[in-house]
């Protein structure tokens, strides 16, 4: 997983997350094995259907309540952006680890971040207000070199 | 001794019944039954139990407090309190959702209040198949009783108060093959709420009053499904929705006072509901304006969208208008009794967003004494054209909006009313458990009359 972390309000300006905090991210994505592949954690091989997503900088949008797109495949290196496009409180929480998180007061409605996503693999993650590590609210980031 | 006597009785009254359930194939607890499992007599908390129940199980709750938020992922439970108002589950003003069921079908959740939590009071979303009856949902922070991308549903014979958001809400489901009846919605934002929902989705039957706004069919890019479509209101007393008093989420403290009012909805019927006393209209027709809508992608539309409108489809993020306006289409609005609404008892406002005055939108044999615009009746008839100057007496949509709306109160701080006596689910101890595995059955509408007038 990338350092490189970046927020914005609602208000639409840019706010940059601490460096403190990207070196965190980078700790907590080695901790977890943030290549991918674990044991565990679903295989890349398992996403052949999900259409390549170009463009170094890609969208995820939280509505109410789902993700969309729910699958996303990209290149590793492109950054994702995860934009609140509902009108409730959501959050972003990683089911098998990796250096993305986003805490309900970190994505109200209209807040967007991004991180980039660095290394090949599958980083699944969740909504814990609309959903469980299992069903209901779930998205997944397919990275491949 | 006596009441030592009566409590065994009727624990084997409940394995009885749970007996019973087995040789019932009807209700889907299937051959063989199901496990009854007590709370807390068996079980600490109503987590534990619904942690082991398999399908087909009842959770049977003794009357007391839980304080604890339910996460249900095993389908086809019946979770069920013995007594509606003394089985409380307490969110405290910290937790989420009283019982919230993710993705598991069949879940069916009975006799029971959830209070104080700063979500919802009971929530299924994700599945299909599901049941709330006789619940009892006060003083949560969005819904009462909240079903979302869930469809085969049955809500009846409940009661909500005190949300800013809906009291009850079907949304983002379409068709959602769902039933709303009997339930009693008052002191919230909306009575009613469906956003982006319809197709056999009946909401009949039931009382919604002293909301700010009542039942509000309504659209938006923010969730799946749109348009919303095809609902049919019937058979509801709506009054007195003009409570400034509630707390409200942005719509409800906007549309403050009206009684029915459909927001960019498309194909909807509302027949025979009695509506009174409302500060703005009693039935409106009204585009839905939506602000900061989202770029939809073509790509990404699920199989129960349509095609949104063109400001919105495949645009650049930077050529998305700041507001959307939803039409209003094709509603049909028959034989409702509508009285002492101080705008209009009945109301269309197209906005020029349709390619008719009318926007396929009719009024046909509905008991109204004032109308925006005027004759609206005889201007757009349900089987004829439309005809007219729809500008006469039209509202000012504009000066409604802008009109000084009171300020919202916190959902912890609502001078709620104390709740009228509310029915207890017949033989609780002892009713079979029959999760929700079929449709509901569908009304029959030429059966549903225009309820009585409210007590003075």
């Amino acid at each position: 997983m990338s350092p490189s972390a970046g927020r914005r309000a609602s208000s639409g300006v840019a706010v940059a997350v601490g460096v403190g905090l990207a070196g965190a991210l980078v700790a907590l994505a080695a901790c977890a094995g943030g290549g991918g592949g674990g044991a565990g954690r679903p295989s890349v091989a398992g996403y052949r259907a999900v259409p390549l997503s170009p463009g170094p900088r890609v969208r995820v949008e939280a509505i109410d309540n789902r993700f969309v797109p729910g699958r996303i495949k990209v290149r590793a290196g492109t950054r994702v952006e995860f934009r609140n496009a509902g009108r409730n409180d959501h959050n972003v929480l990683p089911i098998d680890g990796g250096g993305f998180r986003l805490d309900v007061e970190d994505f109200p409605p209209g807040a967007q971040a991004s991180f980039r996503f660095a290394r090949d693999g599958v980083y699944r993650y969740y909504c814990s207000l609309h959903g469980t590590a299992r069903r209901g609210m779930i998205g997944v980031v397919i990275v491949v070199p | 001794m006596r009441r030592i006597i009566v409590t065994l009785l009727a624990a084997a009254l409940a394995a009885g019944g749970l007996g019973a359930c087995g040789g019932d194939g009807d209700d889907g607890g299937g051959p063989g039954g199901g496990t009854l499992r007590r709370v807390p007599s068996q079980y600490r908390s109503i987590q534990a139990a619904v942690d082991a129940a398999r399908p087909g199980d009842l959770v049977l709750v003794s009357p007391g407090v839980y304080r604890e938020a339910v996460t249900v992922e095993t389908p086809r439970i019946v979770i069920r309190g013995l007594d509606r108002t003394r089985t409380i589950l307490d969110g405290e003003f910290r937790r989420e959702n009283g019982i919230r069921v993710v993705g598991a079908d069949g879940v069916a959740i009975e006799n029971l209040t959830a209070r104080h939590y700063t979500a919802n009071g009971f929530f299924w979303t994700g599945v299909r198949g599901y049941r709330g009856s006789y619940l009892t949902a006060i003083r949560n922070g969005d819904y009462g009783v909240y079903a979302f991308e869930s469809t085969d549903g049955l809500i009846e014979r409940s009661y909500a108060a005190g949300s800013p958001d809906a009291g009850f809400y079907v949304g983002a489901c379409y068709p959602c093959r769902t039933v709303v009846r009997e339930v009693l919605s008052e002191w919230n934002g909306l009575g009613y709420s469906g956003t982006n929902s319809g197709g056999d989705l009946y909401v009949i039957d039931s009382v919604f009053r002293d909301n700010r706004v009542g039942v509000v069919p309504n659209v938006g890019t923010y969730e799946p499904c749109f348009p919303q479509r095809r609902t049919t209101i019937a058979g509801n007393l709506v009054h007195s929705n003009n409570n400034g008093r509630s707390d409200a989420i942005a719509t409800a403290q906007l549309a403050l006072g009206n009684g029915i009012l459909v927001a960019g909805g498309i194909g909807n019927v509302v027949v025979r509901n009695r509506v009174v006393d409302h500060d703005i209209t009693g039935i409106g027709l009204v585009p839905m304006p939506e602000e900061d809508p989202r770029v939809v992608r073509s790509a990404d539309l699920g199989r129960c969208e349509r095609r949104p409108p063109a400001e919105v489809l495949d645009v650049a993020e930077d050529a998305l208008p700041d507001t959307l306006l939803w039409p209003v289409l094709d509603n049909e609005v028959r034989d409702n009794a509508v009285s002492d609404s101080r705008l209009a008892d009945l109301a269309l406002a197209t906005l020029g967003t349709t390619p008719t005055p009318d926007g396929g939108n009719c009024f046909a044999g509905n008991e109204a004494a004032t109308t925006a615009p005027t004759d609206l009746q005889t201007k757009a008839p349900c089987g004829g054209r439309p005809s007219g100057d729809f500008d006469a007496g039209a509202l000012d949509v504009g000066a409604l909006i802008a009109r000084d709306k009171p300020p919202t109160v916190p959902y912890r701080e609502v001078q709620l009313p104390d709740p009228p006596p509310l029915r207890n689910m017949p033989r609780a101890a002892t009713a079979p458990a029959r999760p929700a595995t079929k449709a509901p059955r569908f009304p029959d509408l030429s059966a549903i009359r225009v309820p009585a007038p409210p007590p003075r």
